[in-house]
C-alpha cells in the first residue's frame, strides 16, 4: 500500500502529469496523420526518454502509444482512411457519420469509447498481470528461451503476410543479436575488430531507422495526398442519448479488446475486427452496420483501445512484447535498466504501479485532449507530406545522434532505414526483425543456459509441464496458417456457388 | 508505395539464401575450443539461426519460381521514384558531415528546405517559415529542455 501511495503522489505531480499529457498529444497528432503510426512516434522519441527519469520516459512513450491508438480515429472518422491499423473498423461508421455533417459527434462517441475501452484495459492488466506474473516467478532458463520463440512466432504469424518471409526477418533481427562480444565467453562475433561493435548493434537507432526513416522513404513515393478536410467540427461532446448507447455497448468489446490484446501478436486491428463483427452479428438489424452508427464505432474504438492494456500483459509479465510498438517500449525499459517479467514486480513494484497509474492518467489525458482539441486535431490531417517528411527525417537524425552523440548510431539509423525500405519492397515485415532483435540476447543466454543445465541435452525443453504447454502453444500457433487454409478449402466452393 | 511490382519472392529467397550462406561460412570463425568450457559454444546460437534462414530462404525461392510475374510498370515512372529516394538518401546522408560544419541550427535549416525542395515543395516563402519555425522548436526541446550537446559548428552555435 505505501509503494502505491508512493507512485500515485509521483504520477500525479504536475511535472509527470505534464509529461503524460505531452506525450498523448503527440500520439494523437502521430496517429492522426495518415500512414504514421504509434509505433513511429514511441520509435522517434525513444533518445528523448534517455535524458529523462524511467519514470518519466516510460510515461511520455505510454502516452503516445494511447494517443497514438485514439489518434488514429480521427483520420478514419475524417477522411476514410484509418490513421493506423487498429482504426480499420473505425471507418466503417465513423465517415458515413462525417458526410452527414457529424464529424464532431463521431469524433466525440470515439472519444469517450477509447476512453472507457482503455481505462477497462488498464484495469484489466492490473489484475490479470499481478496473477500471471505470481505464477512466471517459476520459469526457468528453458521456459524463458521457449517464450522468446513463442513471441516471435506469435508476431510472425499474426502480423507477416507470409510466414515465410516473417521468419526470415526474425532470423535477421535475431543473426544481428549475435554482433560483439559473446555474451558468456569472450569471443567476438561478426565485429570485425570494429570497437563500436562489440558491445553489440544498439537496438535503437535500429528502432528509429526501421519505423522513422523507412517511413519517410516509404510516404515520400505516395503520389496522393489525402484529400483536404474542409469539415467544420461542431458540438464534440456526445449527448445523453449518444452516451447511453455507448455504455449500453462497451461491455463486449472491453472484453474482446483485453484478451486479443494481451494475446502476443494479435493487437488492436484484430480486436476491433472482431469486436465489430460480434456487434453486428448480434444485433436484430446488422444491415445498419457500416450506414453511421454509433454501436459500430463503439465496438472498433472500445476495442482497440481495451487492446493497449492488454498488450501490456505480456510485456510487463513475461518480457515478451507481442507488437511493434511494444517491441520498442521493451526496448525503452531496457535502455533504463527496468527489466519486465516477473521478477519487476518482485524487485520493483514501484516502477509497475507507476505504469499501471500512468496509463490511466494516459486514458484521462486523451479523454481531455480528445474533446478540448477535437476542433484542432482534424487540420493536422491537412498536413501536406513535404513538409511533414522533412521534420520526421530531422528528428530521426536528432534522436539518432542525441542517444550517445555518435554519427555511428546516425549510419546505423540510416542504414537501417534504407534496408528497412528494401525489405518493405521485398515484403519482409520490420516488426519481427525488431523483436528478434530485442529478444535475441534473452534468447540465447536462456537457451545456451537450459543447455548447460541438461548437459547439452534438448530433452530439457519437454521435461516440465510449463515448458511442454509452452512448446504446444507455439506448435499450435505456427500451424494456424495451415489449419486456416484447411478451413477454409471446403468453404470455397460452397462460397462460389452462392456467388 | 512500391517500387517492385513483381513476383519478389524469388528475388528474396535467392538474396537471403546466399546471405546466410555467407553467415554460415563465417560462424566457423568463433573459436570452437570454447566448446570444451562450455557445453555450447558462442558459434552454435548463429549457426542455428543461419541454417534456419538458408532453409526458409530456399523454400521461398523454390516457392517463388512457380509465381507468375506482374508487370514491373512504368519504366519512367520508376526512375523518378529511384531518384526521389536517392536524393533523400544523400539529404539524410549529407547531415553526418554538415552537422558538424554547420552545427545544429545551421544545418536543421538547410536539411528542412532541402528536405522540402525534393519532396516538391517550391514555394520558397513556405520553405524558409518552416524551416526556421522547426528549427526554433527543435532547439527550444533539444538544446534548452534536455540540455543536449550538439556540434556548434563553424559559426560557433
Amino acid at each position: 500500500m505505501p509503494t502505491l501511495l508512493a507512485a500515485f503522489s509521483d504520477v500525479i505531480h504536475p511535472w509527470m502529469t505534464g509529461i503524460i499529457f505531452f506525450g498523448t498529444f503527440v500520439g494523437i497528432l502521430v496517429g492522426a496523420l495518415p500512414g504514421l503510426s504509434a509505433t513511429l512516434g514511441v520509435a522517434i522519441l525513444l533518445p528523448v526518454t534517455y535524458y529523462l527519469s524511467p519514470a518519466e520516459g516510460l510515461l511520455l512513450l505510454l502516452g503516445i502509444y494511447t494517443g497514438g491508438i485514439y489518434g488514429g480515429s480521427i483520420a478514419a472518422i475524417l477522411l476514410n482512411i484509418p490513421g493506423c491499423p487498429a482504426s480499420l473498423m473505425t471507418t466503417l461508421d465513423g465517415y458515413p457519420l462525417s458526410r452527414r455533417g457529424e464529424g464532431g459527434r463521431a469524433i466525440g462517441i470515439a472519444t469517450v469509447s477509447s476512453f472507457i475501452g482503455g481505462t477497462v484495459g488498464v484495469l484489466a492488466l492490473i489484475f490479470i498481470s499481478t496473477l500471471l506474473a505470481r505464477a512466471a516467478l517459476s520459469f526457468g532458463p528453458a521456459e524463458y528461451a521457449l517464450l522468446a520463440f513463442f513471441g516471435l512466432s506469435a508476431i510472425v504469424v499474426v502480423v507477416a503476410k507470409s510466414v515465410l518471409k516473417g521468419f526470415i526477418s526474425a532470423c535477421i533481427g535475431l543473426m544481428l543479436a549475435t554482433v560483439g562480444m559473446d555474451p558468456l565467453v569472450s569471443v567476438e562475433r561478426f565485429s570485425y575488430g570494429n570497437f563500436d561493435l562489440l558491445g553489440g548493434i544498439n537496438y535503437i537507432p535500429v528502432v528509429i531507422g526501421l519505423f522513422g526513416l523507412c517511413e519517410v522513404f516509404t510516404q515520400a513515393l505516395e503520389t496522393r495526398q489525402a484529400a483536404a478536410v474542409r469539415q467544420v467540427v461542431r458540438r464534440v461532446f456526445p449527448s445523453g442519448d449518444d452516451l447511453k448507447t455507448i455504455l449500453r455497448n462497451s461491455f463486449h468489446p472491453c472484453w474482446i479488446g483485453t484478451l486479443i490484446g494481451a494475446l502476443p501478436g494479435a493487437g488492436g486491428s484484430i480486436a476491433s475486427i472482431i469486436s465489430y463483427n460480434r456487434a453486428m452479428a448480434s444485433d436484430t438489424n446488422p444491415e445498419r452496420f457500416g450506414t453511421g452508427i454509433t454501436e459500430g464505432l463503439v465496438a472498433s474504438e472500445t476495442a482497440n483501445n481495451a487492446a493497449v492494456g492488454g498488450a501490456m500483459v505480456p510485456l510487463l509479465t513475461l518480457g515478451i512484447p507481442g507488437s511493434s510498438v511494444t517491441a520498442v517500449l521493451l526496448g525503452a525499459m531496457l535502455m533504463h535498466n527496468i527489466t519486465p517479467g516477473p521478477m519487476l514486480y518482485v524487485n520493483n513494484p514501484h516502477m509497475v504501479y507507476v505504469i499501471f497509474i500512468g496509463m490511466v492518467m494516459a486514458n484521462v489525458a486523451m479523454l481531455v485532449l480528445g474533446i478540448a482539441g477535437a476542433k484542432i486535431f482534424p487540420r493536422v490531417v491537412n498536413l501536406p507530406r513535404t513538409a511533414l517528411l522533412p521534420v520526421i527525417a530531422l528528428l530521426c537524425i536528432i534522436g539518432a545522434y542525441a542517444m550517445s552523440s555518435s554519427y555511428t548510431d546516425v549510419v546505423i539509423m540510416i542504414l537501417s532505414g534504407l534496408f528497412g525500405f528494401m525489405l518493405k519492397q521485398l515484403g519482409i515485415p520490420a516488426g519481427p526483425l525488431i523483436l528478434g532483435l530485442i529478444l535475441g540476447p534473452i534468447a540465447e543466454s536462456n537457451f545456451r543456459g537450459a543447455m548447460e543445465l541438461s548437459d547439452g541435452s534438448l530433452s530439457i525443453f519437454i521435461r516440465s509441464p510449463l515448458s511442454c504447454g509452452i512448446l504446444a502453444l507455439t506448435m499450435l500457433l505456427l500451424a494456424s496458417p495451415l489449419i486456416r487454409r484447411l478451413i477454409a478449402k471446403p468453404n470455397r466452393p460452397a462460397k462460389a456457388e452462392r456467388r | 508505395m512500391k517500387l517492385l511490382t513483381r513476383n519478389s519472392d524469388t528475388l528474396t529467397g535467392l538474396l537471403f539464401f546466399c546471405l546466410s550462406l555467407v553467415l554460415l561460412f563465417e560462424t566457423r570463425r568463433f573459436a570452437t575450443a570454447m566448446e570444451t568450457i562450455r557445453a555450447i559454444g558462442p558459434q552454435v546460437f548463429p549457426n542455428a539461426i543461419a541454417g534456419t534462414m538458408a532453409v526458409l530462404s530456399l523454400i521461398l525461392f523454390i516457392r517463388g519460381l512457380g509465381k507468375p510475374y506482374a508487370p514491373l510498370g512504368n519504366s519512367g515512372a520508376l526512375s523518378r521514384k529511384a531518384a526521389l529516394i536517392a536524393g533523400l538518401t544523400c539529404c539524410i546522408a549529407s547531415s553526418i558531415v554538415l552537422l558538424n560544419l554547420l552545427g545544429l541550427v545551421l544545418w536543421m535549416i538547410c536539411f528542412l528546405m532541402a528536405g522540402q525542395y525534393i519532396l516538391g515543395e517550391r514555394s520558397w516563402r513556405r520553405m524558409v517559415c518552416l524551416a526556421l519555425g522547426i528549427a526554433a522548436v527543435m532547439y527550444a526541446i533539444f538544446v534548452i529542455g534536455l540540455s543536449i550537446s550538439f556540434p556548434v559548428g563553424m559559426l560557433g552555435f
